[in-house]
Formats: structure tokens, C-alpha cells, sequence
């Protein structure tokens, strides 16, 4: 079982090459955000990929984004400026941050080759305005794309790629509902992979994977092994996984802004668009479901806080701790780990704050984690 | 049974034997560029100083910065572990433990019988770390082990607002050609790097006895402002910059 889940893993890298490769004939989008309606991008015959950073940094986008500003923003600009995104058809982001609203116009002026699909996500989730703004929002989006394909999204196009998604993300909740089971960085590989390879491809090798009784044990993992659940934006960089591993930690849970919420919740309900006189426009759908997500720190919802769930998180998975892996300039992030970590210690749950780098020099994390993990050990 | 502990920090490694008695033997040298050899030649000097052979230590414990290249070991515990459990060894009643290396700087709360309750850590700067106290030393060409005599003869302190190494230095310079007594630019170092410290422990709960470990423990200049800054009697240990390794030879021990 080991062996096939790095075959798995290895396959799934490799079809994430290929999709990322400029001699790919599937055209290709690339998405910036935590919110981004990937189903209508593939109803639209795209394959939509998450760019995530990378330590690489050729200096491009210092020259528009000041040194403070997130990096997670400004690898992204310094790709597309040294060419390396030119193989995509286009790139999308949502309103969800400040940092990637300005983003917007940098973009257009300086990356104009690649064409930008920018739409409103509004701040406060709940309520009836969000709900006919971020409709609205996704009616002309639509628009938009259909303009870039020359192409016109049918609703039972959109309804197949709801329901190929939605299968995606039920494979990856049964990932994270066994993460234990799995290494730190195998845990990272397949919910990484689950963003940057085609779901088609993504279903058919994750699927027998998890149909499988019990991953058997990698050597790695003891009845002892620290349960850990991370808390912060994205997923690009294993260095947290890896030194977690290292102390000989488990990852069972995140509520990173790229992982275990990104797969939250069934757009169509089931496995089937609905029928007759009650169908719903697949739009609604969508627009539900981003509504419904766990809020990143820079969103609002009256009736989903995000301290609550983290509790609840920690309490399903019997975690014994939590790391905050926080992107250095990250405010939101920043804001919001005072009030998780206020919760958690009115809980009782014992926390860690650590601060990553575009190029993360594993040295002092290390320390930190591994002085948690020993903090763990003897609770 | 004898058991080791190896510490091998950012500027020195150090090691601590002991035996069911006590404290045994200890040992400490620069770490210079060559961490693995270090950790041998510290450790072999400790035993030396003991009468003991390696395959007489049943129980190795490599700590410190460079604890995965120390060589034979048969464990690996963070210095923060090492520091909370070195400490409440030389003082039973700690409950605050500053430890202020080359390289950084850590406030740790300890519980019962040494355990590690939380820890803070300087983020990766100079400031606030014994290598501050070092590049200010050689701007004003003192020698770093008078630093804080200097520091204690002044009657004024001169204003050092950056606790930035770089621009601290330049400040420093600023001081010099106005004409500020030197003595007087050192009290203003020191008060600058233990407001630094300060503000970090402060995030974790200080209570007393706190005891300050680590080579800057031995800078009588910065134990006396972080007094102040703290409002806590500060305890310095003889074996200041080995309670990482003592610690370790403690874990050893079970």
C-alpha cells in the first residue's frame, strides 16, 4: 500500500508537469485566490490550476510590489514576469484580499499576455446582498470566460464539471478524515496535487487509493505521534509538513485557506444536477457553496466563525495541538491567529506560532516545532 | 551509570558529564566552522576531564543548533528543552528561564521538575542576541568580556533607539562623533538589547526565580538592565553557558 501511494503520489506529480507544460493542448488557467469557481472554468473546456508560490525569486516583481507586501501575491507577478506562466490561457482571481485587488491593475499593465479573469467576492458572506452581488459577479464572469473560449458554458456543461468537482472533494474530506494514516508529506502531496492536476485525473487514481481497508503504517508513525492541526493560508510550502514529520508529528487536520476548507461541502448535494421543474441554476449552486465555506481571515460570516470550527477540528481529530504557519506579511492571518489562539487557550489546547519565508530555512523552525512537540510529549 | 550531554551552539560547544553523584565534568571550546569535529573534541575534553572513556557513557543527548551533527548521539532534544531542565538542575525554584546565545534569544516558563510550560524565540536578527553585543564591541574596540563593566560604570546611558544590529551600529557612530563618552554609548547598548529581550519574554509568563543562561549570561551589564526592565531578580548560575549541555546529560539520564 505505501509503494502504490507513492506511485500514486508520483503519477499525480506527474500529471500536474503535463498540465503546466507549454506542449499541453488542454488550455489551462491559472487561479490566484481562495475563492475561485474552478467548475465554471471547466465547463468551459479549461483545466484549472492553483499557482502557488515557489522560493524562486528572479527580482521581476520587486520592481511593483513593495517588500512588505505578501509573497504568496508577489511570486505569483514574478512567474508571470519571467515567463514562466506564459502557457497559460489565462489567470483568475477573486476580490479577496487587498493585496491581490491591486494586483489586478499591476497585472494588466505589465503581464498583458496572459489575460486576467477578476471577479468581486464580496466581505461579508452572509446575508442577501452577498448573495445577489457574488451572483452577479459570477453571471458576468461567465460572460467573460465564454468570451476567452469563444465558446458558450451550457448549464449541463457546468452541471458535469459541478458533479466531477464535487467528487473531487469528497475524495479529498476522506484524505483529510484519514490523514493520520498518512506521513506529514504524503498527506501534503495529495491534498497539493488535488490543485494542480486535472480531476479527472485526480478521481481515478485517489479513488481505488482510498478504497482501500487501512493505509498500513510508514515506519514513521508511533501511538505517540503528536497530532497536529495547521492553521494558515496556503499549502505551498512543505518545510512545516517536513519538520513536523521530523520531530515525529502527525498533520490530522488544517484549517489552512487552501486545504481542508478549500474541499468543503458538495456544490450539487449528491452525485446528480437536479431535475424538473425545481432545477436550480448551476450559478446559485456555486455561489452557495462559496458562501457556505469556512471564512479566510479577511471575510465575514455572521453564523460560521472560524474559531469554532478550529475547536471543533482539534476535538474530531483528538489533535493534540496547533501550529499557526503564518506567511510573513500575512496581516489578516496575523489578526486572526490572536483571536484562534485566545480561543484555544481558553480551551486548553497548547499552540505554536511560526513565521514562514518565500525561501523558509528549516534551522529555527525546526527548533520551534520540535521544542512543541516536546512541550506535547510531556503534557 | 555516567550519561553526556553535547550542546553545540551557534559560536561554542559545550558538553557536561555525569555520573548518579552529580555533575562529573564539563567542557567547553569555539565551534568554529566544522560543527561535527567540535562536538567530538568538546566531548572528548569533558571526558578527559572526568577520566572516562566514550564507551563508559551509556546515554548521549546532542542539543543545540548543531545537535543532528553530533556524531554517536543517541538522542536529539531542542536547547529549549535542555536550557528548562540544565536550569531547574542548578536552581530548583526557576520558573523563568532567558537564555541569550550568539545566535538568538529565548524566554522559556518551566513548571514542575524542569518541563518546558511555553517558550518565545527571537526571530532570525541579531538584535537581541550575544551577536549584537559582539559587532558593538569591536565598533568601539572594548574587549567583549569588560562590555558590561563599562556598561555598569556609567552614570548616563546614551539613547540607542534602533535595536536593529546595522542601524544600531550606525547610532553608535552618531554618539561617537558628538562627543558622547564611550562608557556612556555601552549603558545605552545594553539597556537597547534588554528592552529587546524584554519585550520578548514578556510574551510568555515571567514569574521568579528567572535565571539567565547562555554566553551573554556572563555580561554582568545586561543581567543588571534586564533587572530593571523585568522587575525580577535575575539569577545567573556559574555554569551559565552550559546549561544546555547539563540539561542534556540530565535527559540522558531518563
Amino acid at each position: 500500500m505505501a509503494r502504490s501511494l507513492h506511485s500514486i503520489i508520483r503519477k499525480l506529480q506527474s500529471a500536474a508537469c503535463n498540465v503546466q507544460s507549454r506542449g499541453n493542448p488542454q488550455p489551462t488557467i491559472g487561479f490566484l485566490t481562495t475563492y475561485v469557481p474552478e467548475e465554471l472554468f471547466h465547463a468551459a473546456g479549461l483545466t484549472p490550476i492553483f499557482v502557488f508560490h515557489t522560493p524562486e525569486d528572479t527580482g521581476r516583481a520587486r520592481a511593483h510590489l513593495p517588500n512588505f507586501t505578501c509573497w504568496v501575491a508577489g511570486s505569483a507577478l514574478d512567474q508571470a514576469l519571467s515567463g514562466k506562466l506564459d502557457g497559460l490561457a489565462g489567470v483568475a482571481l477573486a476580490q479577496s484580499r487587498d493585496t491581490m485587488q491591486g494586483m489586478t491593475d499591476i497585472w494588466r499593465r505589465n503581464v498583458g499576455h496572459i489575460p486576467l479573469l477578476h471577479f468581486g467576492m464580496p466581505l461579508r458572506l452572509d446575508g442577501h446582498a452577498a448573495r445577489a452581488y457574488l451572483l452577479a459577479e459570477l453571471q458576468s464572469l461567465r460572460q467573460r470566460i465564454q468570451a476567452l473560449m469563444g465558446n458558450i458554458i451550457s448549464d449541463d456543461a457546468l452541471w458535469e464539471s459541478i458533479v466531477l468537482y464535487d467528487n473531487t472533494r469528497a475524495l479529498v474530506r476522506r484524505v483529510y478524515a484519514r490523514a493520520a494514516d498518512f506521513a506529514p508529506l504524503d498527506l501534503y502531496a495529495l491534498v497539493r496535487a488535488a490543485f494542480q492536476t486535472p480531476k479527472e485525473t485526480y478521481n481515478k487514481y485517489v479513488t481505488p487509493l482510498l478504497e482501500q481497508p487501512a493505509i498500513p503504517p510508514d515506519g514513521t508513525s508511533t501511538a505517540t505521534s503528536a497530532r497536529i492541526v495547521l492553521v494558515g493560508s496556503e499549502l505551498a510550502d512543505p518545510v512545516v509538513f517536513e519538520v513536523i514529520a521530523q520531530a515525529g508529528g502527525r498533520v490530522v487536520g488544517d484549517l489552512l485557506d487552501l486545504g481542508e476548507r478549500y474541499f468543503e461541502g458538495d456544490a450539487a448535494g449528491g452525485s446528480k444536477q437536479p431535475s424538473g421543474p425545481a432545477a436550480t441554476d448551476p450559478l446559485e449552486v456555486l455561489r452557495d457553496r462559496m458562501l457556505a465555506l469556512v471564512p479566510t481571515p479577511t471575510k465575514h460570516h455572521a453564523l460560521i466563525n472560524r474559531a469554532a470550527r478550529l475547536l471543533s477540528l482539534v476535538k474530531k481529530r483528538s489533535a493534540d495541538g496547533v501550529i499557526f504557519a503564518r506567511q510573513k506579511f500575512c496581516e489578516p492571518h496575523g489578526f486572526d491567529c490572536a483571536v484562534l489562539a485566545d480561543a484555544l487557550e481558553r480551551a486548553g489546547v497548547p499552540h505554536l506560532l511560526v513565521e514562514l519565508e518565500q525561501a523558509s530555512q528549516a534551522g529555527q523552525l525546526r527548533t520551534r516545532v520540535e521544542a512543541f512537540m516536546e512541550i506535547l510529549e510531556t503534557r | 551509570m555516567y550519561t553526556a550531554g553535547v550542546d553545540v551552539g551557534a559560536i561554542t560547544a559545550k558538553a557536561a558529564i555525569l555520573s548518579d553523584e552529580g555533575l562529573l565534568a564539563t567542557a567547553l571550546i569555539l565551534a568554529g566552522y566544522d560543527r561535527a569535529d567540535a562536538a567530538l573534541q568538546v566531548l572528548n575534553q569533558a571526558l578527559a576531564q572526568a577520566g572516562l572513556s566514550r564507551d563508559q557513557v551509556a546515554y548521549l543527548v546532542a542539543t543545540g543548533y548543531g545537535r543532528v551533527q553530533v556524531a554517536g548521539s543517541d538522542r536529539t532534544v531542542t536547547e529549549i528543552t535542555c536550557h528548562a531542565r540544565g536550569a531547574h538542575y542548578l536552581c530548583p525554584n526557576v520558573h523563568t528561564v532567558i537564555d541569550i546565545g550568539g545566535q538568538d534569544s529565548k524566554g522559556i516558563a518551566v513548571g514542575t521538575g524542569g518541563k518546558v510550560l511555553d517558550f518565545v524565540m527571537n526571530d532570525k536578527c541579531a538584535a537581541g542576541t550575544g551577536r549584537f553585543l559582539e559587532v558593538m564591541a569591536a565598533a568601539l574596540e572594548v574587549d567583549l568580556a569588560n562590555f558590561g563593566q563599562f556598561a555598569l560604570a556609567a552614570s548616563r546611558r546614551a539613547k540607542i533607539s534602533s535595536t536593529c544590529t546595522v542601524f544600531a551600529e550606525s547610532e553608535v557612530i552618531t554618539h561617537l562623533t558628538a562627543g558622547v563618552p564611550r562608557k556612556e554609548i555601552i549603558a545605552g547598548i545594553h539597556k537597547a538589547i534588554a528592552a529587546r529581550v524584554a519585550t520578548m519574554v514578556g510574551r510568555t509568563t515571567v514569574r521568579d526565580e528567572v535565571v539567565l543562561t547562555g554566553g551573554v549570561a556572563h555580561n554582568a551589564g545586561v543581567a543588571r538592565m534586564l533587572e530593571e526592565k523585568l522587575g525580577h531578580t535575575i539569577i545567573v548560575p556559574k555554569q551559565a553557558q552550559l546549561v544546555g549541555a547539563i540539561g542534556a546529560a540530565l535527559i540522558a539520564r531518563g
